[in-house]
């Protein structure tokens, strides 16, 4: 019932963007995926995703290769928000979020209460018929989450759900990040699988489960937050002086730049 | 921003293409009443009687021709919508996989080397050597742009614009070539063809078209929400489920042949794989499942209409179909582009 990847490298016209990653990701559990830019977070997203295939290693998506799922099958299991969308073309955010019910054969009145539960979580339920490209934004990217939710807003057959989320909270004002976190947290809660790509380490380490740190296209530690994010640890990948205090409400490490 | 429900729009355009059809047959330098025409439908359908001058005109001039009409309206529009989602731009047209150039180059080709007895004399099944030479030369070119355009990664769009245009220069070159070496008389030939004309509608002309259109709108069928995840990118398609690379090559190989062969029966008939999407959208928005058949009959009614005007315009003589959709169709661009200035959307 996990993603997992055992020794991958993915290079790209000669540039190495990962070298021998591990990773493991049971059901749900929260990663999030942290480092300097260009450290390979969006390329490991990618490779996750299938988008991106390893050379030597393997990912795996339950017992079989993520590469050996059929496209609908493996789209029912696994669904990825990423960073920027180039959508323009003047869909209402309700038929933006239908597309996340593309791999299901669910029906369309089921469809449409999963659209609208969707969109309701979000948010976003007073966007529903106003046209996608007019929207500001913060409030595309809403649309956006609520497609990747309403995608996998069942257990399918298959009987495992994963999110990736390539740095959700970028665009979002504090009470819409609060948001996202809530909602991974109950995705979580529920069985899904989720690796989110954040820059805020103070964000990782309030939700997730287990912190990935990558610099350079490798793992430099991965584990809890707090054996992951420590001062020596976060200066010597990002190379800065940081305190490390306790969040007085989360009692999760609090990284004080 | 929506004017109407698709369904509705799908009702208006079923009951406004038989009376494009009717009208059609009715219109050109003879003018025959549309009782007559229905007089000469039916009467060819029961099969009774020898039939008279006008039932003659009806049956074996304008009804091939109006159909072939609507059948390359029906291509061009679809292939129309096809290249407007894959390349997610929607001022995208068939002609910028390097189709329509292609086919002119095929045909100069043949036009200028093929000979005279070839050209005149021989036919394979109704095609003329020049509309063989046209089909070929498309075909060609699409191949050449996909085969730049496609890596070990798979295909990107962004270079099959860019081979699209390169492919088109080279095209418009060998074309120019061609026009150069060629003779007074083949020259007027080269420049009718490329205006694009409905006048050589014949029945085996009309059975071709209803091929290449019937495949298309039936192999399209299940691509439609395909194209729809397209238009969040392709990335965005895979994660959804769609094969991404073999989906690409099933649309650009269906758009090469449907509009291979509406280049071939017909020349080149300019901007009406651009404005029909379009004006669909901006009725209905752009959900492929609806999307495609509506903008499948508003083509075929626009070239029927557009093919009814150039008969009569000028009658007894009459203006090549393409100039007509061209001058129609270019000012409708310059306001699709103003609009999109004034808006900041599609």
């Amino acid at each position: 019932m996990s993603l997992q990847v055992k020794g991958a490298s993915v290079a790209l016209g000669g540039t190495t963007l990962l070298d021998g990653v591990d990773f493991q990701l049971p059901g749900g559990e929260i990663a999030a995926v942290v480092g300097p830019n260009g450290a390979g977070k969006t390329s490991l997203l990618r490779l996750l995703s299938g988008e991106l295939e390893s050379t030597g290693g393997r990912v795996a998506l339950g017992e079989r290769n993520l590469a050996d799922w059929p496209s609908a099958h493996r789209a029912r299991q696994l669904a990825v928000l990423p960073q920027h969308s180039v959508l323009n073309f003047p869909f209402t955010a309700a038929e933006v979020v239908m597309l996340g019910r593309a791999p299901h054969a669910s029906g369309i009145a089921r469809d449409r209460e999963i659209v609208a539960a969707a969109l309701q979580r979000v948010d976003a339920a007073q966007l529903a018929h106003r046209e996608y490209p007019r929207l500001s934004g913060g409030e595309k990217q809403r649309v956006h989450l609520a497609r990747v939710l309403a995608q996998i807003w069942e257990e399918p057959p298959e009987g495992r759900r994963f999110l990736l989320l390539d740095e959700p909270t970028a665009s979002f004002d504090l009470a819409h990040q609060r948001m996202t976190l809530e909602i991974a947290g109950e995705l979580a809660a529920s069985g899904v699988g989720l690796v989110i790509v954040l820059h805020d380490l103070n964000l990782a380490a309030r939700c997730a489960h287990q912190i990935v740190m990558l610099r350079e296209g490798r793992v430099v530690v991965s584990g809890p937050p707090d054996t992951v994010v420590t001062a020596e640890i976060v200066q010597s990948v990002f190379d800065v002086d940081v305190h490390i205090g306790r969040h007085p409400a989360h009692d999760s490490p609090l990284v004080i730049a | 921003m929506r004017v109407m429900a698709p369904r509705q729009l799908l009702l208006l355009l079923c009951l406004l293409l038989p009376l494009a059809l009717f009208t059609g047959l009715s219109l050109g330098a003879v003018a025959i009443p549309l009782s007559d025409v229905a007089a000469a439908l039916y009467s060819a359908l029961s099969g009774s009687s020898e039939p008279e001058r006008d039932a003659m005109i009806v049956l074996s001039i304008r009804l091939p021709r109006v159909l072939l009409a609507a059948l390359v309206g029906i291509c061009l529009a679809v292939c129309g919508c096809v290249m407007q989602g894959l390349f997610r731009n929607p001022l995208a047209d068939p002609s910028l996989i390097g189709v329509s150039s292609g086919a002119s180059a095929g045909a100069s080709l043949v036009i200028v080397f093929g000979g005279g007895a070839l050209v005149q004399g021989s036919q394979l099944l109704g095609l003329t050597s020049v509309a063989a030479g046209a089909f070929l030369g498309g075909f060609v070119a699409v191949l050449l742009v996909y085969r730049l355009a496609t890596s070990s990664s798979g295909t990107s769009v962004a270079t099959m614009l860019l081979a699209g245009i390169a492919i088109s220069a080279l095209a418009g070159a060998l074309n120019s070539l061609f026009s150069y070496i060629a003779d007074d008389e083949m020259l007027r030939r080269i420049s009718l063809w490329q205006m694009g004309s409905l006048d050589a509608a014949n029945w085996p002309r009309v059975w071709i078209s209803a091929t290449a259109g019937g495949l298309l709108l039936v192999l399209l069928r299940r691509d439609a929400a395909a194209l729809n995840a397209f238009l969040l990118g392709e990335s965005e398609a895979w994660h959804l489920g769609i094969p991404v690379e073999s989906v690409k090559k099933r649309l650009i190989l269906l758009t090469a042949m449907a509009v291979g062969t509406s280049v071939a029966v017909a020349g080149t008939i300019a901007f009406v794989g651009l404005i029909i999407p379009h004006i669909v959208r901006m009725l209905i928005g752009p959900d492929h499942r609806y999307l495609i058949p509506a903008a499948a009959l508003a083509g075929a009614i626009l070239l029927i209409g557009a093919d009814s005007v150039a008969r009569v315009i000028v009658a007894p003589a009459e203006l090549p179909t393409g100039i007509l959709t061209a001058l129609l169709g270019a000012p409708f661009f310059f306001s699709l582009l103003a609009r999109r200035r004034d808006m900041g959307v599609i």
